[in-house]
């Protein structure tokens, strides 16, 4: 059986197409580990002002997804680094923007746990469980060899159940 | 899967909405009519160098005095091949959009600038690269590996010995039988100064730019090339604007690079092989801005 790439289906020339194609997968990955709507939608827009500018570079890279995720990787690493906060809604709960429902006790919890996973390993396990990547693509994404990535993917997932689970029981 | 879906449940909990909103496309979509695309840095530069290195070709081909064409080509083919500094600065307007290079070089050393603030440097054996933007200094040392000086010395002899070969007679034969013997007008010798100059204008029925070369008359040497072009009015603007000097004619300060003193400086040495990996590669990922990554 012969396997497409969806890249080799649809690879964006115009960056209305990066837009259409990834934006999608770029805001899931960003939304994912900021909570605050305003900040996760100005790290998209950077992710994708930058590709903007370099746009022949974009069009021309193995892998544009691939691209965008690592720019947004950097994006959402340098906001948690500058410790940044607003006193801004939460994602979930700003008005009149897509779900409008609280947030869950689920939800609180899993972020909080996330927020104690470290930033690679957080990494990974959105790449993979939001954004459904391969632990190859993620490799190329964060630039680590597939053994090195598998590792970090095991690593991940014992910290978040660990964290799960005692914030479940503090809850 | 199974046994992560616990995880996988948890996370996605987490993107409430998959998509981004309408709002936000619609901003995407206007940044990306309004972002303006970096010039690619050596696209751009090449770039000019090759308008450059195209309009001393180009002299070559206009600079017909009916009185002796080969002797104005051997002189230009000597001045290649004997002079040991050059000096082009090339300023371009194209759309609104403009820019300058300059690029000066003496025996092996080469300096080029642009407008922007870039400044490269090649000298025997390395290749440094300033960035005014992140204020950095690339210094890529070439080492045994890429004989620069051989590369050098054979892009020179090229060039002198693709001159040599270059039958212009027949090439202005064939320009004037396409375009018509009266579309080189050659004025008088007249004086700039001190000097006595005289000017070469190439028009052409099938190409709407129009191309001056001032001419030294004691040498039959272009040193200075406008191109202008039709603005759309009636009139024609000025596009790209080149001015040669050779030998001691060229400017000594636009030889030296003189980077900043307070520039960062990162080394990668092309030469220095460590097990197989080029020694500060990592370095060459930032200087053409991929994205970055934790080694």
């Amino acid at each position: 059986m012969v396997t497409i790439e969806p890249e080799a289906i649809s690879r964006p020339t115009t960056p209305d197409e990066l837009i259409t194609i990834h934006s999608a997968d770029v805001w899931r990955f960003v939304q994912a580990q900021i909570s605050h709507r305003e900040d996760a939608e100005d790290i998209v827009m950077e992710t994708f002002a930058a590709a903007f500018r370099d746009f022949r570079k974009v069009a021309h890279a193995d892998n544009q997804r691939h691209w965008l995720l690592a720019v947004a990787r950097r994006k959402v690493a340098d906001r948690h680094r500058r410790k940044y906060r607003r006193a801004e809604e939460p994602i979930a709960h700003a008005e009149g923007y897509g779900s409008t429902q609280t947030p869950s006790t689920d939800q609180l919890i899993t972020r909080e746990a996330l927020s104690r996973v470290a930033e690679d390993q957080r990494e990974v396990l959105i790449l993979k469980y939001v954004n459904g990547l391969s632990t190859e693509e993620i490799g190329q994404v964060i630039r680590r060899s597939v053994a090195a990535t598998n590792s970090l993917l095991q690593r991940g997932r014992e910290s978040l159940r660990a964290a799960l689970a005692t914030h479940g029981e503090n809850v | 899967m199974n046994e992560d879906k616990d995880i996988h449940e948890a996370l996605n909990s987490l993107v409430p909405d998959p998509e981004p909103s309408p709002e936000m496309l619609r901003k995407l979509r206007f940044a990306a009519r309004v972002t303006k695309e970096r010039k690619a840095p050596w696209v751009g530069r090449l770039s000019m160098v090759a308008i450059g290195f195209a309009a001393v070709a180009t002299g070559i081909l206009v600079l017909m005095p009916t009185k002796s064409e080969a002797k104005t080509l051997d002189k230009f083919v000597r001045a290649v091949d004997q002079t040991n500094a050059f000096q082009f600065r090339i300023e371009s307007k194209v759309a609104g959009d403009s820019g300058s290079l300059s690029i000066a070089g003496q025996d092996g050393t080469v300096t080029m600038r642009t407008n922007d603030g870039a400044l490269m440097e090649f000298r025997t054996g390395e290749l440094s690269i300033y960035d005014a933007e992140e204020k950095t200094i690339t210094r890529m040392k070439v080492g045994k590996y890429l004989p620069m000086d051989e590369i050098a010395k054979g892009v020179k002899a090229g060039m002198a010995e693709g001159l040599k070969k270059m039958d212009i007679k027949k090439i202005l034969k064939d320009y004037q039988k396409e375009n018509g013997a009266d579309k080189v007008q050659i004025s008088p010798v007249r004086s700039e100064g001190t000097r006595r100059v005289y000017d070469v204008a190439l028009a052409s029925a099938k190409q709407t730019d129009r191309i001056t070369f001032k001419v030294d008359a004691a040498t039959d040497l272009p040193y200075r090339m406008e191109v202008s072009a039709p603005d759309g009015n009636g009139r024609y603007r000025e596009t790209v604007l080149m001015e040669m000097r050779f030998g001691n004619d060229v400017d000594q300060s636009a030889l030296r690079a003189n980077f900043p003193a307070n520039a960062k400086v990162q080394e990668i040495d092309l030469g220095g092989m460590v097990d197989g990996v080029i020694k500060g590669a990592e370095n060459l990922g930032k200087m053409f801005g991929d994205p970055p990554a934790k080694p």
